[in-house]
């Protein structure tokens, strides 16, 4: 059976999962929960407006740091998963800064770097750059000498090596440190957003709606971000399909 | 002519494996050359190709210094190298698509103009098909067989349609038969195209079948190597002769003591 996001079957779970919202709605019967035939109106109304701003605001953030991590992660990457000297010396402190879940160094950023944008990129930028860091590392070093040198005898020099095999060999790669990486982008992003900012889903799904009780436009809130999420998902996972068609192929056997 | 000159070289940390080595290969001769593993032949192999360079000595292909890899200089190896992500086509297409990347610089590619795509595609279309791969041209280098990966690899290094072909092993990981078949398409190839080979291996068989010369590596630094004729190359039906099994038992004799 095929996995994974296509018209058909997202249809479906949207509407399971409408079902369901619908359902529970009517099981609680609580302010807290209320049905998205309420929620959907809100959302429609709010979306080019307000709402839309702070959508624009949680996005731009999220496709910022998304740059900055490929543009500087990924050449790392590369870098470390051919040369086995510079990776013995790095290796163990990837191994140990991988894990920590970066969102702890928040105050620290915000210290170092103000409560500009910046601080909430940065933080971003740095759970991302790790992933593809690391994804990209193990790929490149999964190209043995031999593919080297076979190219390398075609006439490939440094340019065209980089053109033909390390660019293609990473690029999926990079997709999948994305597609993996970005949802923990976006749920680090509403937790920095609801501090020293005025615009983004995190301040206005906690501070304008949640903390007055304004149920209905806190869940219009909750619909962006996850539209927002959803819309990065099936972006990286498209172009990572189209990427990497012999992947596919395999998978389709 | 091929001429290696009193060459030096060793890895990083290691012994001597060539020291003032020197070996003389004619134009339109074919090498194999056989030996123990370690003995360095594949390394030879790569310094001839300019994928590595000597510490000391000259290599020098018609007359012209060794720099780096030549353009007209083609190699296949055990492992055919293909691009896990590119199809059959493209892989054997990749050697051109480089030569257009640099353009005819003489030094990636050679200095002649290059041929409009439609005379490239001709000549990938040709050797797919004259090593009866074509029909998989769509096909990704992990759903073929061993022995069709290596007969797209050697149809990508055949379109550059190269001077001097260096293969390391190129069968051994290869059945019987499907090796016997790529070894005769290799031996009707060079008399065709007038090609030079090397072919490193370590059947006494196979470089008594493919080589008009054998080189015999004994050990490390290359002293003792011994160049050897051999009237059998390409006669897969005489193996029964008495002259044919005694240079095959000399050859295996040879090694033998080496080890």
């Amino acid at each position: 059976m095929k996995r994974g996001l296509n018209l058909t079957s997202g249809t479906l779970g949207m509407a399971m999962l409408l079902v369901g919202w619908q359902v529970l709605a009517w099981v609680v019967r609580r302010p807290i929960l209320p049905s998205p035939v309420e929620v959907f109106p809100v959302f429609v109304k709010l979306l080019p407006g307000e709402l839309g701003l702070h959508f624009a605001a949680s996005a731009g953030r999220v496709l910022v740091s998304i740059l900055l991590a490929v543009a500087t992660a990924a050449p790392l990457g590369l870098v470390l998963g051919q040369s086995r000297r510079l990776d013995r010396v790095f290796d163990p402190l990837i191994a140990v800064t991988y894990p920590i879940p970066k969102i702890i160094f928040l105050p620290v950023i915000y210290v170092l770097m103000g409560i500009t944008d910046l601080s909430k990129i940065f933080l971003i930028t740095l759970i991302i750059f790790f992933q593809i860091l690391v994804v990209v590392r193990d790929e490149a070093a999964k190209l043995h000498s031999e593919l080297i040198l076979s190219v390398r005898s075609l006439g490939a020099g440094r340019r065209a090596l980089f053109r033909f095999v390390y660019l293609p060999a990473s690029i999926p790669s990079v997709l999948t440190a994305l597609r993996v990486s970005t949802g923990t982008a976006v749920a680090v992003l509403f937790i920095a957003e609801q501090s020293l900012t005025v615009y983004g889903l995190g301040y206005y799904i906690v501070i304008e709606t949640y903390q007055v009780l304004r149920y209905p436009e806190m869940y219009a809130g909750i619909m962006a971000m996850s539209l927002l999420g959803l819309i990065l998902y099936v972006t990286i996972s498209h172009l990572e399909r189209k990427t990497s068609p012999h992947r596919t192929e395999m998978a389709d056997q | 002519m091929i001429k290696v000159a009193n060459v030096s070289f060793a890895y990083p940390a290691q012994p001597d494996l060539f020291s003032s080595f020197s070996l003389e290969i004619p134009r339109g001769t074919s090498l194999a050359i056989i030996g123990p593993s370690g003995c360095g032949k594949s390394t030879l192999l790569y310094l001839i190709g300019g994928l590595i360079k000597a510490a000391s000595g000259k290599i020098t292909i018609d007359g012209v210094p060794l720099q780096r890899p030549r353009p007209r200089t083609g190699l296949v190896l055990q492992d055919h190298g293909l691009l896990p992500w590119a199809t059959v086509w493209d892989n054997a297409i990749l050697g051109l698509k480089i030569r257009r990347f640099y353009g005819p610089d003489g030094k990636h590619a050679p200095p002649a103009p290059t041929d409009s795509a439609d005379v490239e595609n001709d000549a990938v279309e040709y050797w797919l098909k004259r090593l009866e791969i074509d029909d998989q041209r769509d096909k990704y280098p992990a759903q073929l067989s061993r022995g069709q990966r290596q007969r797209t690899a050697i149809a990508r290094t055949l379109v550059l349609s190269p001077d001097l072909l260096l293969m390391d092993e190129p069968f051994s990981a290869l059945d019987a038969a499907i090796r016997r078949e790529l070894q005769e398409t290799m031996i009707d190839l060079q008399g065709e195209r007038g090609m030079t080979s090397v072919m490193v291996t370590h059947d006494i068989e196979e470089a008594l079948f493919i080589g008009s010369q054998i080189l015999v590596m004994k050990t490390a630094a290359g002293g003792d190597a011994q160049m050897i004729d051999n009237a059998f190359a390409g006669s897969a039906g005489d193996n029964s002769l008495g002259e044919y099994k005694h240079l095959r038992e000399q050859l295996r004799h040879m090694l033998e003591r080496s080890t």
